[in-house]
């Protein structure tokens, strides 16, 4: 269907979000200062409440994988797959509860502004802060790709518009939210997003449980094709070691996503972070169980096989919402992904583009004793935004296949790169900066190549791989290696 | 900013701030395996009953839907009972890397909410 009405909802969507970055611009603090400006822009003065600080975790965390790619597989795996993303719940109470007053502290002791802001203060190391920025940046453009790319998707095939159209307006609204708001815009728009996803949700869900004849209709009619997708293990398809490891990078490990660990340094006190904890919990649950849930029901609707179904999970939300909403509420299911894509994308533009304003330059003209103008950097970080965000959009102008792979790949790269150099910079004293590097630099690496191989141990995803590896080169390298001297060891571990 | 308002919190030095926070991650484990526990059992644990809730097998509704509200369950004690209430200012020594325009920028946002804040203030420490 090629229907205006159906594009509506997006519309609305887009002029709210350019809106409130605009509303959210006008009233910044405006600095003079390049310091006070990067503070405002990059961490939004650690002002959020727990409302915003809640809904911009989700919005961030939640992309469009939850939406397509997730959903997409339960259709085809099952219940096993619904109830392994039930452990996503646990999100909120690891990232707030582990890093949460800590980093609050020690980036206000340190005046830092971005994660690597505080891995370079806590080792002393400017080579592990570039290496830390590189491989971030790197995965966040795969991330970024996988986002355009599903949202574009679903967008031309539920409003028949191209792909490239879709993609276009996708990237010009991200780069928007992102350039003109700074991180306190996103933080906002990412709020507007996480409602509307919360509201697709809800319409989907009319929509199959009215189209599949109810929860009894919808069973029955799973059973008789597929009873296998009603068991824990979907006939061997669900073993225990994919619950396992998908624990592990969806459950266990992404609490040290840097885009997460990000928020812990811009929220305002003790209750901001309290209520976001609670609000957090209810929200990423309803989201990822329900919306995961509908992929498993819409084999309650979509009963031929894959094939028919252009031979890609991904397709299978996107059919379901034709199938199952009139114009206008399809239009409103879209938005549900839509907005999860464009706020995913918005917090990675902003830890990008801080990354290379505020880690790379402006740290290195600090060095040199330069003073950079306020206004210099406010440029600088509007055109880098928007040169990452035209570079994303061109390589997703070539899709590649099934997103929730590549996001996952991303996923499991970021926690192997920051797992150990985060937590046990935080926790234990005795991590040095030659324990970070060879952390840092030889997980990442196995892990990469271990996935490029497809070569796996007792077929456990290489992330097992990876976060091995990652903290053998943390224990070594800091039992052998010496703390540097600039390292931060009384900020993050003080006497008394 | 928000300055003494009778909350135990408000006594800490950072290096005693910090430990406390060193704590409160030691309960976020703590919950964490209990989230964990209430997964395995509410799913794997009850596959092998043989009933219905809204035509879905029990394993179904129980493995979805109750590691979600022992996870609430979790994170409101964890508010309640660990969490401490107190300043993220440096209040005992220097001001050094606190910036100027940081306090300015959120000072008027930050006394708005102060009237709710004190309150609301936490109790004693639980330890």
């Amino acid at each position: 269907m090629t229907s205006l009405i159906t594009l509506l909802p997006v519309g609305i969507f887009i002029v709210l979000g350019v809106g409130l970055s605009l509303w959210t611009r006008s009233r910044a603090t405006q600095s003079s200062a390049s310091k006070g400006f990067v503070r405002e822009y990059f961490i939004g003065g650690r002002g959020l409440g727990g409302f915003i600080l809640a809904m911009t975790t989700v919005a961030t965390y939640g992309s469009v994988s939850s939406f397509i790619g997730g959903p997409g597989q339960a259709w085809s795996t099952g219940f096993g797959w619904a109830y392994m993303a039930v452990c996503q719940v646990t999100l909120f109470l690891l990232l707030f509860g582990i890093f949460g007053k800590k980093m609050a502290l020690i980036s206000r002791k340190l005046d830092a502004v971005t994660v690597i802001d505080v891995i370079r203060a806590r080792y002393g190391s400017d080579l592990l802060a570039v290496l830390a920025g590189i491989v971030m940046v790197l995965f966040f453009l795969a991330t970024m790709v996988a986002q355009f790319v599903g949202g574009a998707t679903l967008f031309s095939t539920v409003t028949g518009y191209s792909y490239t159209a879709g993609l276009v307006v996708f990237a010009i609204a991200a780069i928007i939210f992102t350039a003109v708001g700074g991180f306190k815009g996103v933080a906002f728009t990412d709020a507007l997003c996480g409602i509307l996803m919360l509201a697709g949700i809800v319409v989907l869900t009319v929509g199959i449980l009215g189209a599949g004849g109810g929860m009894s209709g919808i069973i029955a009619t799973i059973e008789a094709n597929h009873p296998e997708m009603l068991e824990v293990t979907s006939a061997g398809t669900m073993p225990i070691s994919l619950y396992f490891t998908q624990w592990l990078l969806v459950g266990v490990f992404a609490f040290v996503l840097p885009q997460s660990v990000v928020r812990t340094m811009g929220f305002k006190d003790t209750k901001a972070l309290d209520r976001a904890m609670i609000l957090g919990t209810v929200i990423i649950g309803f989201m990822m169980i329900v919306m995961t849930s509908l992929g498993v029901l819409a084999a309650g609707i979509l009963t031929e096989d894959l094939a028919s179904y252009g031979d890609s999970v991904d397709n299978i939300i996107p059919y379901t919402i034709m199938a199952t909403l009139p114009a206008i509420l399809a239009g409103v299911a879209i938005v549900g992904p839509v907005a999860a894509s464009i706020s995913t994308v918005s917090s990675l533009l902003i830890s990008s583009s801080s990354a290379l304003i505020k880690d790379l330059w402006m740290h290195h003209a600090d060095k040199n004793g330069r003073e950079l103008s306020a206004r210099a950097v406010s440029a600088a970080s509007q055109v880098i935004t928007l040169v990452f965000g035209v570079i994303v959009l061109v390589i997703s102008l070539v899709p590649p296949s099934v997103i929730w792979k590549i996001n996952m790949f991303a996923f499991g790269g970021l926690e192997t790169a920051f797992f150990f150099v985060l937590v046990c910079g935080l926790f234990w004293k005795r991590a040095n900066a030659t324990g970070a590097l060879l952390s840092l630099v030889a997980g990442t690496a196995v892990y990469c190549i271990t996935m490029g191989l497809g070569f796996k141990v007792a077929g456990l995803h290489q992330i097992v791989i990876g976060i091995t590896v990652a903290g053998v080169g943390m224990l070594v390298g800091s039992l052998m290696g010496q703390h540097r001297q600039k390292s931060g060891l009384s900020v993050f571990f003080p006497e008394g | 900013m928000k300055k003494h308002d009778g909350s135990p919190g408000d006594r800490l030095s950072y290096a005693e701030k910090l430990k406390r926070a060193n704590k409160e991650a030691l309960w976020a484990l703590l919950g964490f395996a209990v989230i964990v526990a209430a997964w395995i059992i509410s799913g794997f644990g009850l596959e092998g009953i043989d009933a219905r809730i809204f035509s879905t097998p029990v394993w179904v509704v129980a493995g979805l839907f109750v590691p979600w509200l022992v996870a609430i369950a979790v994170v409101l004690v964890y508010v309640r009972f660990v969490s401490q209430d107190f300043s993220f200012d440096d209040e005992d020594e220097d001001t050094e890397g606190v910036g100027v325009a940081d306090t300015a920028a959120t000072s008027a946002a930050s006394a708005a909410s102060d009237a709710t804040t004190n309150t609301t203030a936490k109790e004693a420490d639980h330890d």
